[in-house]
């Protein structure tokens, strides 16, 4: 039987005839993607920048943590100097100076024509310069909280993805671990071990624990003990949120490793829910430093903190208010912006979330 | 009560038995932890002195059998005679301290519910309108500030700038502000995101579709709804706000727990500080096991594990 002499009401093409053309370059290239494809970090920022407030805050971040790491370096003063102490005795005129005053001698210095760099926030009340303190404090206050966060998200993240990925009866008892320690009045907790902290480790003498103070390292121990738990039950959410998916099913049944699976679908989807939650992270450290400073369970003086200078200058509320004021202020500040950079990562990262 | 729900409460139980006794076991090795013991003094004792105080205290006894002595104590609620008030039983002080507190603590958890709950619904009923916004920025900006900067500022502005004086409720009125605020923001944000979810379901609409007022809807629609995150989160509040009022009882001198435990603190009053840590643990505990079950309560939906 020839092709094409065939029954009319066959179903089979007929491929005798000229069914098919020649496809042209234009059409070739229709599916072909043109431009590279929009990855989930450039998506993110995309919203990120359209977020005008975390931008704005972000700007300003930028420009305190310049500042804190830049100008103890450019500034003539030093946090922990007396001006107004030295061979010759003690000239009171320093002490609690008001922005942009002069003690005796520094005017007398002037009065010669010779540049004294400004006290732009003035004096405390042992006539240290008032800026570099804050300076210095926002600086401390910063690394602590940034320090915070890196150990609560190291631990945490670990932690959680253990947990998740384990299940079953690890899962379990790992999870318990983690409500008992939820449920701990954190506050009465972190002072008991501050101070306990303080008093095991005071023999210990010079080396680092020496040079930092005792306190910020029982600061620093007490965030790695408590505070990860959060962390941990989110992160150990998330993935067992993800495993259940369709596209980890699919992912397994085309025959990817676990090592894939963790590497290519777990590990970006749980990214952006870390990063946020430690950025939320920085200012509640930031907060609980300054409570702990404030109930002389702080940094080591004559280091300052913001907290510490906040609560220092309390003291004199109405005296000189701006001791207060000043550093109450960047707590403000930066506690304000992370809050808002945090929020506005989670609005872009997260929109699920949201 | 089905046997589930039974099951569940003990369970939770349980957990918190736990958690007091990590908290009687942390405490009780970390006092081990300080370098000198509570005889040690300017004045070098007597050993024999120091022997037979050892004897009438216990300490003369193994580590491992003091531990469990004072396992057994923690739960009759035993925490012994204060180092420093002498002759006062801690569970008396805790006993005389607590009523301060529980008032400051308690006026200021209604607070911060009542007007997070108004607030929050406010805020997400005008959406996008000017109140929202105005809401929005006040309880995003009061939770950036420390509470002992609240608390300083506001007493500043009340007796140095408006010279308010006078004994008697007065005295309370800033504390509680200062407590009730950084809870109440957050509450206002968790109604209103709530809120703001429940609005947009299918149910909202049916219900405004056939003509329920808009009243109605809030209260008896959305509301019910929307109050599940702020159970959740209100019995740990209550407890932290009793535990955690530390700073500001101190600043107002307010005679409250808080402000016992940072003297004992300072003062380095071991058994003290470990009964009013433990005394606290059971109360964050019990807030924690009693809004859990009225979790379960208010949302029979909620699936118990």
């Amino acid at each position: 039987m020839k092709l094409g002499d065939r029954n009319p009401l066959s179903f089979q093409v007929d491929y005798s005839r000229n069914l098919f053309q020649l496809a042209e370059t234009k059409e070739k290239q229709a599916e072909t993607l043109t431009r590279p494809a929009s990855t989930f970090l450039r998506d993110g920022l995309r919203r990120f920048r359209r977020n005008k407030v975390a931008v704005v805050f972000s700007i300003i971040m930028l420009v305190i943590i310049a500042a804190i790491i830049i100008i103890p370096f450019i500034y003539p003063y030093d946090y922990a100097t007396m001006l107004g102490i030295g061979r010759w005795g003690t000239d009171t005129s320093y002490f609690n100076l008001a922005p942009f005053q002069y003690g005796e001698t520094e005017k007398a210095r002037m009065a010669n024509g010779e540049f004294i760099w400004p006290h732009i926030f003035g004096t405390d009340a042992h006539g240290r310069d008032y800026f570099i303190r804050v300076i210095c404090g926002a600086r401390i206050s910063l690394l602590v909280g940034v320090f915070a966060a890196v150990v609560v998200l190291i631990i945490g993240t670990i932690y959680g993805s253990i947990s998740g990925l384990k299940g079953g009866k690890t899962d379990l008892v790992m999870m318990r671990i983690v409500d008992v320690i939820y449920s701990l009045p954190d506050m009465v907790i972190i002072i008991l071990l501050s101070v306990i902290l303080n008093e095991a480790l005071s023999t210990a003498q010079g080396g680092l624990i020496g040079s930092l103070g005792t306190n910020l390292i029982s600061i620093f121990i007490v965030f790695a003990l408590l505070y990860w738990v959060g962390m941990a039950r989110l992160v150990r959410g998330q993935i067992l949120s993800i495993k259940q998916q369709e596209f980890i099913l699919a992912s397994r049944s085309m025959g990817a490793s676990n090592a894939f699976i963790i590497r290519r679908h777990l590990i970006p989807n749980c990214v952006s829910v870390i990063v946020v939650s430690a950025c939320l992270q920085i200012p509640s450290a930031i907060f609980t430093e300054s409570y702990l400073s404030f109930l002389g369970l702080g940094v080591a003086k004559p280091m300052p903190s913001l907290g510490s200078l906040a609560s220092e200058g309390r003291d004199a509320l109405t005296t000189y208010p701006w001791l207060m004021l000043l550093p109450a202020f960047f707590i403000c500040l930066i506690v304000l912006s992370l809050n808002l950079i945090g929020d506005g990562l989670r609005d872009a990262f997260d929109p699920k979330q949201k | 009560m089905n046997s589930k729900t039974l099951f569940y409460i003990v369970k939770r139980l349980l957990l918190a038995l736990l958690t007091v006794f990590v908290v009687v076991t942390v405490t009780f090795w970390a006092t081990q932890a300080i370098p000198g013991g509570p005889f040690n003094t300017e004045k070098a004792l007597d050993e024999s002195v120091i022997d037979a105080l050892k004897k009438q205290f216990g300490l003369d006894k193994p580590l491992f059998v003091q531990y469990l002595i004072y396992l057994g104590k923690a739960v009759t609620w035993d925490f012994g005679v204060s180092l420093k008030v002498r002759g006062v039983y801690v569970l008396d002080q805790i006993g005389s301290r607590l009523p301060a507190s529980l008032l400051t603590g308690l006026s200021a958890a209604a607070i911060a519910i009542i007007l997070g709950l108004v607030l929050g619904s406010t805020a997400a009923l005008k959406h996008n309108k000017k109140a929202d916004r105005v809401i929005m920025i006040l309880s995003t900006a009061s939770v950036a500030m420390p509470s002992f900067v609240i608390a300083s500022l506001l007493s500043w502005l009340f007796y140095d700038v408006f010279k308010v004086t006078g004994t008697g409720a007065i005295v309370w009125i800033l504390p509680i502000i200062t407590i009730s605020l950084s809870p109440m923001c957050y509450i206002t944000r968790l109604t209103r995101s709530a809120t703001l979810d429940v609005l947009g379901a299918d149910y909202i609409r049916t219900a405004n579709a056939k003509g329920v007022s808009k009243q109605k809807v809030l209260f008896k629609h959305a509301l019910r709804n929307s109050i599940t995150p702020v159970i959740t989160y209100a019995g740990p509040m209550i407890a932290y706000i009793i535990t955690g009022s530390i700073v500001v009882e101190q600043i107002f001198g307010i005679n409250g727990l808080g402000r016992m435990f940072v003297n004992s603190i300072t003062q380095r009053d071991y058994p003290t500080i470990m009964g009013t840590t433990i005394f606290l643990t059971y109360l964050m505990v019990i807030m924690v096991l009693i809004s859990d079950i009225l979790y379960k309560v208010v949302n029979p939906r909620v699936e118990l594990e």
